[in-house]
């Protein structure tokens, strides 16, 4: 996967899931939602490593407003969309293995900006 | 079944296309011949307006439901039905003729050509004597012949089994917006359905991306530029509705969003109606006021539709009409209340006079109902005249002029037939005359005068509500007079049973609805008549506000 164009490692799950994006929505007087259909986009996605090199965290750190988020799609392929970083968990654990520092326990979530007909 | 039904009635509906957009036109005026096509002639290219589509048998024929225009053989505007060729495109969809359209003008300038059917082979163009140039078939092509004098489009191939048919072409540019480009597109239309007469103008706002920057451009659109929108599903699109530019509301062009905007003919309405005097046979009132309303829309310029005439009965006396000067808005805001003859614009302008003629809508699941409750009108307070013209003419001034002399003159009267000696007269009307007299002496201004007699003090038309009074008599007394023996009256009885309940609510949204319409809630069988209602399209999503007033009007 790529973070605005830089190679990075790829997380332990990354199962990228589509939902539809409603417009137009009101309530009945029923209570139920009504509205059109206007596209879909992916669900929001949180990105989970067990250990990644402190060069690629600090990538995926410096990330701010709208970035550019490679991934391989289970329909499409590999594809890129606009994301924002939503969360980015506390790091905690940083330890140096062959002389490259790693950083344990990293976790992000991303929210997909681009909607789809 | 219409596809927008079938999507109207599931919970999540598929989007909506919607195609919307302004017709610039540019104010060149072109020539344009065609070869290869179906009873066509040389004709001047139609730069406003919008083509109905060809009632055609070639192919699968065409839909009974009035959205097709029949063919002319000898059209007033031949390219009022777009051109079509005089072949039918074979298995391949080869034309053996192939449909060549040439237009030409000192300065082309930008040109629209658009298809209202689709076919997946392309034409080509050419400009003076450049190489042609391939391009695919699709609904408004915009190309730019700036420089150039002659531009020549040959569609050579076709759906196999129907004629090629290019709509129109627009001498000018055309701003289009769809699901693609556009931001929001808010239509509000509107009907006048209070007692007290009102003839409310609908309107349209889109607000949609032009990345070329069009700020230079901006000025030189021409006042009353249509504005157009349908909206619907591939196959299944409403009804195009039109508005028009006006100079008071300028296009604004800002970070790339253009905001546009636009209201409906009634707006022509707002011109002056000049004092007319009209003789109507009771039998045939409705009739002869249906052919009125008529004569007044035509008169302000307005392009509408309408229901056959009402059928009268004979043997019935003549009444007299007296109306005053006025607005033509005043005029049929007033009569439409009178009378059940409805005339409603919101984009489709249509005159009609049948009850039936509402379109009737079942919906359900519509938002909470908010109610409003106006104050009943229990008393309606009128004056009614007579207006009678004198048999025998009367001398109404005689003025001392000079050869040459020209003259405006004005009365507090009314006259028929007036007429000037000893002069030429350029205009007249009830009330008026302009003439230039012929040699020095005498003019003497003749006519019949139009005596207006009170039948009786006033008129209070009331029912055993409570409520409150609506005074009529002011606009009896200052606008419109009328015999006695007429019985409006009993009209006007009918508005005090026009109901003060209304009802709002959000819904999904139907481009097809038109103010007026009949609207039932649910399973409740009470009957109510949209009085207004936006459709907004936003994001990609379409919804409604509509209000309605209980009862059919």
């Amino acid at each position: 996967m790529k973070i605005n164009g830089t190679e990075i490692i790829n997380c332990n799950d990354l199962n990228p899931q589509r939902e539809t994006v409603l417009s137009g929505e009101y309530t009945t007087c029923n209570g139920e939602t009504r509205a059109d259909v206007v596209g879909w986009k992916y669900s929001d996605l949180t990105l989970a490593w067990d250990a990644l090199p402190e060069t690629e965290l600090l990538k995926i750190y410096a990330a701010s407003g709208e970035t550019a988020f490679t991934f391989q799609d289970p329909v499409d392929g590999e594809v890129t969309e606009n994301v924002i970083v939503t969360i980015k968990s506390p790091v905690q654990c940083r330890f140096i293995e062959n002389g490259i520092a790693l950083w344990k326990n990293i976790s992000v979530t991303v929210r997909f900006l681009d909607a789809h007909n | 079944m219409h596809t927008i039904d079938t999507e109207n009635s599931k919970k999540i509906r598929h989007k909506m296309e919607v195609i919307c957009g302004l017709d610039a036109a540019s104010g060149v005026t072109g020539t344009v011949t065609a070869t290869g096509a179906y009873a066509l002639d040389s004709n001047k290219i139609q730069d406003i307006g919008l083509i109905p589509k060809l009632a055609d048998l070639a192919g699968d024929g065409f839909p009974l439901d009035g959205s097709r225009a029949c063919y002319s053989d000898s059209p007033d505007e031949l390219t009022k039905y777009g051109y079509q060729s005089a072949d039918i495109a074979d298995e391949d969809g080869d034309l053996s003729t192939p449909l060549v359209i040439t237009v030409t003008a000192s300065d082309l300038g930008e040109i629209t050509i658009i298809f209202e059917e689709m076919s997946t082979f392309g034409f080509s163009y050419q400009l003076d004597s450049g190489s042609a140039v391939e391009k695919d078939v699709a609904d408004r092509i915009m190309l730019d012949c700036t420089g150039h004098a002659s531009l020549v489009i040959t569609i050579d191939k076709w759906t196999p089994g129907s004629r090629a048919k290019l709509a129109r072409i627009f001498m000018g540019k055309c701003y289009q917006f769809n699901n693609d480009n556009l931001v929001s597109c808010i239509l509000t239309l509107r009907a006048g359905l209070t007692v007290e007469p009102t003839l409310p103008f609908s309107e349209i706002e889109i607000q949609g991306h032009i990345m070329n920057d069009i700020s230079d451009e901006i000025s030189y659109i021409p006042d009353n530029s249509p504005i157009w929108y349908s909206s619907g599903y591939p196959g299944d699109m409403s009804a195009m509705r039109k508005f028009y530019l006006q100079k008071e509301i300028p296009i604004e062009y800002n970070d790339k969003i253009a905001v546009i905007k636009g209201y409906d003919e009634t707006y022509k309405l707002d011109s002056d109606f000049l004092a007319q005097y009209v003789t109507l046979n009771y039998g045939y009132s409705k009739r002869d006021l249906y052919r009125l309303f008529k004569a007044i829309l035509t008169a302000a310029g307005i392009t509408y539709t309408a229901e056959s005439e009402p059928t009268g009965a004979s043997g019935y006396a003549d009444n007299y009409f007296l109306f005053k000067d006025s607005t033509r808005r005043d005029v049929i805001a007033f009569l439409q209340n009178l009378i059940p003859i409805r005339f409603v614009d919101a984009g489709i302008p249509y005159l009609f006079h049948s009850a039936s003629r509402h379109n009737v809508w079942r919906i359900n699941d519509y938002s909470k109902v908010e109610n409003e409750i106006e104050q009943h009108i229990n008393e309606i307070l009128v004056k009614c005249y007579s207006a009678l013209e004198n048999a025998t003419s009367e001398t109404i001034e005689t003025v001392t002029a000079t050869t040459g002399e020209f003259f405006e003159q004005t009365y507090s009267d009314y006259y028929t037939g007036i007429s000037v000696t000893n002069a030429i007269v350029h205009s007249v009307g009830l009330n008026y005359v302009t003439f230039k007299a012929l040699s020095n002496g005498d003019c003497v201004v003749t006519g019949k005068l139009i005596e207006i007699y009170k039948d009786t003090d006033e008129y209070n038309v009331v029912d055993d509500k409570e409520g409150r009074q609506a005074d009529f008599s002011s606009i009896w007394d200052v606008d419109f007079i009328c015999s006695g023996e007429l019985s409006y009256l009993d009209y006007v009885q009918q508005l005090l049973n026009r109901s003060s309940k209304k009802r709002k609510f959000t819904w999904k949204g139907d481009p097809r609805m038109m103010p007026f319409d009949v609207i039932y809630l649910g399973t409740d069988d009470t009957p109510y008549t949209i009085e207004s209602m936006t459709l907004e399209h936003s994001g990609g999503g379409l919804s409604s506000q509509i209000e309605v007033r209980e009862g059919v009007i």
